[in-house]
């Protein structure tokens, strides 16, 4: 009876695995193929193979242009937000104990909060300072986003981490700065790395805030995409998304590589 | 150059009520071992990290070699300091760990090597320079530590209960090589513990704090011999209390008093006037138990329990109105047919040379 009950137990379990792990990637495997098509609708069967829009995704317009906004937005609001984050983690980590957790809730809300609603505030809040549809409203958009996932892991780093050890750097000779350098950030760079990248992604996906805040000249990736869909529905949007999901895929990778080494 | 340190009227206070140091003028001398002895929240610690520039002063100042440091930051100072958890850098090598405070006072590649290799030797462990730290275990990264900590020649060496994560046997070799290292360096080495059999082993001086302040400070066999407080007779070394009555006025630091174990003359610090209630304080070692009648109606003693201790044996007696003493004997001393447990009718000798009576607080 108990074996019975354990072997159905693993059917199950191993049967929820597989239905939602194909859920999750069969959308992405049914769109990969028409990206190859040499036809120019979005449709099955497709009508030969092709590598044309991948050429045409390669174009300075729209796509390389949308592609070059999208990564300076991206790194520039991921490095802003990396040092805001981890500023911020040890403000909490180090900070008084009274009133820390409501602390914590304020500055992950970007994390909760609806885009809508954030995208709207930020629309009426960036009006009076006439921030809207400018580079520098967007960077700092996409940093306030960025920030809560720079916080988790680095706060999360920062529990393991022993403050003696800074005290020891300190006796040693070094200054605050070197201490910083040469012993805190050496033992808390998985953490940060990890918090860089994913404020990264989090940028370069971000669509919804984007449309409330960036101006008609102001493409990035994830809107030119939305803008493909909607106007022309041709396969390059396809394309792209194939060299989305590798860049993204080559991120993950990392990231995993850097939890691990950190353990 | 008079390299002292000198604390004069320190106060810390983290809630602006209690002080957890009070009022502390304390001399170090230039070279000295000393240890900061006291029990845990007596403000041991807090007088160390002070010293060492990671807590502020509420109040006074520290001097050193006559200039005014309080305010200056620990990486200034100079001091090395060897923390209880170690505090090794974990993403270091031990090469690197105690190049570390060279490479801070940017000496070069050539004299690093040199003086690391040194370090490594004087700490007794020349082959782990490419290791990590968690690769070694605890007593050899407590003297890599050491070793750090005095790499670059530090002015004084502090230190925070180094030993307190050791066992018993590495602890008492690490307390001897300490000694030998202090001895050889030359350095002032300030030495915080809880551990009195360590403080009384290391140590040039010992000064004894209790709620924040030093109740005396001496050297180790003053400090036992002759303890100036009440405190620090009962948290130095075991010793028998023996509640006891003011038999005269005391006189030029001695004083008649009498209890059913004893009576005669004790020295003391305190002035006490006849009939007053007061405590002697005497050591084990100073009681014999004995089958011979030191008076003609002196108490008579069962024994309750022995423990052999290798060279001596500790007695625990017992009167027949249930009040206990213990004695410590030299084995080779002791007629162990006659001194056993459940033994009648003993005597107790106790030599009060080495006695000390403090007046009882007013009830």
């Amino acid at each position: 009876m108990t074996d019975m009950g354990t072997k159905l137990g693993t059917i199950i379990r191993s049967a929820f695995l597989i239905v939602m792990v194909f859920l999750m990637l069969a959308p992405i495997f049914a769109a990969l193929p028409i990206s190859f098509s040499s036809g120019s609708f979005m449709s099955y069967p497709l009508p030969g193979l092709s590598l044309q829009w991948y050429s045409k995704v390669m174009q300075p317009q729209p796509w390389m242009s949308a592609l070059v906004n999208s990564l300076s937005v991206g790194l520039i609001s991921a490095a802003l937000a990396t040092v805001l984050g981890t500023l911020a983690a040890f403000a909490l980590r180090r900070g008084l104990p009274a009133g820390q957790s409501a602390l914590i809730g304020l500055m992950l809300a970007p994390m909760i909060i609806p885009s809508v609603i954030y995208g709207v505030g930020v629309y009426y809040f960036f009006a009076d300072w006439n921030l809207n549809s400018t580079f520098t409203g967007l960077v700092i958009t996409h940093t306030v986003l960025g920030v809560p996932f720079v916080i988790l892991p680095v706060y999360a780093t920062l529990f393991s981490f022993d403050f003696t050890l800074v005290r020891a750097a300190y006796s040693l000779g070094a200054t605050p700065f070197e201490a910083f350098r040469k012993v805190v950030f050496p033992c808390i760079a998985p953490g940060v790395y990890t918090g860089m990248i994913f404020a990264f992604v989090t940028s370069f996906d971000e669509l919804v805030v984007t449309l409330f805040v960036a101006g008609p000249h102001q493409r990035t990736l994830p809107r030119q995409m939305m803008d493909g869909v909607r106007d022309s529905i041709d396969p390059s949007i396809m394309a792209a998304s194939v060299l989305l999901i590798t860049f993204s895929m080559i991120l993950m990778t990392t990231i995993l590589f850097l939890t691990r080494k950190a353990k | 150059m008079n390299k002292e340190i000198v604390f004069k009227d320190v106060c810390k206070t983290y809630d602006g009520k209690v002080n957890v140091v009070e009022d502390l003028d304390l001399v170090i001398k230039p070279g000295e071992f000393l240890t900061l002895l006291g029990p845990s929240g007596s403000g041991k610690t807090t007088t160390l990290m002070m010293l060492a520039g990671f807590e502020t002063l509420s109040r006074g100042t520290i001097l050193y070699a006559g200039k005014d440091i309080s305010r200056l930051p620990s990486h200034k100072r100079n001091f090395g300091f060897v923390f209880q958890n170690y505090a090794l850098f974990p993403h270091l090598t031990i090469f690197e760990n105690i190049a570390f405070p060279l490479k801070m006072r940017k000496v070069s590649k050539a004299e690093i090597s040199q003086l690391v290799k040194n370090a490594l030797s004087m700490v007794k462990l020349p082959d782990v320079e490419s290791r990590y730290p968690t690769e070694l275990s605890g007593g050899q990264q407590q003297r890599i530590a050491l070793a750090r900590a005095l790499v670059f020649k530090p002015d004084v060496v502090l230190m925070d209960e180094p030993l307190g994560a050791l066992d018993k046997n590495l602890r008492e070799d690490m307390q001897l090589e300490l000694k030998e290292i202090h001895r050889k360096l030359g350095v002032t080495f300030v030495f915080v513990t809880h551990d009195q059999d360590e403080a009384l082993t290391m140590s040039d001086r010992v000064a004894v704090f209790n709620d924040g302040k030093i109740v005396q400070i001496d050297t180790p066999q003053a400090i036992y011999d002759s303890p100036r407080d009440r405190f620090v007779a009962e948290f130095v070394g075991e010793t028998n209390k023996l509640a006891s009555r003011v038999e005269a006025d005391s006189r030029e630091g001695y004083v008649q008093v009498s209890n059913p174990w004893f009576s005669g003359e004790v020295r003391c610090y305190d002035t006490l006037h006849q009939g007053s209630q007061c405590t002697l304080y005497v050591r084990p070692e100073y009681v014999t138990v004995s089958p011979v009648s030191p008076l003609p109606n002196a108490l008579k003693v069962t024994v309750a329990d022995m423990v052999f201790r290798g060279a001596y044996v500790l007695v625990k007696v017992q009167s027949d109105n249930g009040d206990v003493l213990m004695s410590k004997m030299m084995i080779s001393g002791v007629d162990t047919d006659v001194v056993k447990i459940g033994a009648k009718d003993l005597h107790v000798l106790i030599n009060a040379s080495n006695a000390v009576v403090f007046v009882d607080a007013a009830a």
